[in-house]
């Protein structure tokens, strides 16, 4: 009669496996993509950041190419609306979406939470559909 | 399960350098993981094809900075129970757990008894289900109820299989199936 032991046995027994000699160069190769995946990634979010957090800066220079020879620059400049936020949300939240979507990494998304966070503490109070959204 | 290893802070620093994209740090850590993660990968799944997936998945995935891995746990557990869900999944998604439960095909006699003559032994003419759950357990240290729970049964239904698989694998034993 054979015992439970013997056959856990025979499994230990069992012969090695040999690790293919391919598998590391398909590994590693795999391993680059991967790299230059996260490095664009990173790149492209760093890009639509930047625009985003830029954009408030631009308008103004953009709206005073319209303006007529002589005519005063205001003294401040344009507060931004609601809807100018909600569209750097927007931008914000497919940036968001897209560094999730591809695996990217905490540090590439904590930059975009915070311009996210920043652009809600400036909306009014009475704002509070914007406040709470999330992706 | 088995004793819980300890960490490596070494193992530890290689991780974090390889998901920098260090090139070394990451051929150290398939040199010193990659057989035992091949070798139950093709355990469990019984196809070398599967078994190469299995590991090239499970070794990218560790670079994910999402990735559920600790700094202060040990690697090759989390090595390996990354490969064994992946076999699993691989096992559900082929529908052969629920062409088993409901044919109810056991023993696998359909098995070339000449395939015994392979490296998988007496391994391989255990249906795929029943053959990843007895390893599991028995060479893994899975709990019956961290079988069940992950195939979505009960424990009872893991003691079965693995009772029923170790009657299959002694009386294979014992007629000298395999021995060829």
């Amino acid at each position: 009669m054979i015992e439970p032991t013997q056959v856990r046995e025979q499994l230990h027994a069992l012969p090695e496996i040999p690790l293919p000699d391919a598998l590391w160069r398909r590994v590693d190769a795999k391993r680059r993509q991967k790299l230059q995946r996260r490095k664009l990634g990173a790149g492209i979010a760093t890009l639509a950041l930047a625009a985003v957090m830029a954009a408030p800066l631009l308008l103004p220079m953009f709206a005073g190419a319209d303006r007529a020879p002589g005519e005063q620059i205001a003294a401040h400049p344009p507060m931004r609306g609601e809807h100018d936020v909600q569209a750097e949300l927007r931008a914000l939240d497919h940036a968001l979406q897209a560094a999730y979507d591809r695996g990217a990494s905490d540090a590439e998304i904590a930059p975009m939470w915070v311009a996210r966070d920043a652009l809600l503490t400036g909306i009014p109070s009475g704002n509070s559909a914007i406040r709470r959204s999330r992706i | 399960m088995h004793s819980a290893p300890e960490a490596n802070p070494e193992e530890a620093a290689l991780v974090r350098k390889a998901r920098w994209g260090d090139h070394e740090a990451f051929a150290q850590l398939y040199r010193n993981h990659a057989k035992a993660i091949h070798a139950l990968a093709y355990r469990l799944t019984g196809n070398a094809a599967a078994a190469e997936d299995i590991t090239q998945d499970t070794f990218l995935k560790m670079l994910g900075f999402l990735s559920g891995l600790r700094d202060d746990a040990p690697l090759r557990p989390w090595l390996k129970r990354v490969a064994a869900n992946a076999a699993i999944d691989r096992l559900r998604r082929e529908q052969r757990l629920v062409a088993e439960a409901d044919h109810d095909a056991w023993p696998d006699d359909s098995a070339d008894p000449t395939e015994n003559m392979e490296i998988m032994g007496m391994l391989q003419r255990l249906p795929p289900l029943a053959r990843t759950v007895v390893w599991l357990h028995e060479m893994e240290g899975w709990s019956h109820p961290e079988l069940g729970k992950r195939f979505g049964r009960s424990q009872s239904w893991s003691k079965s299989i693995v009772s029923r698989a170790l009657a299959k694998l002694r009386d294979d034993l014992e007629t000298g199936v395999g021995d060829d």
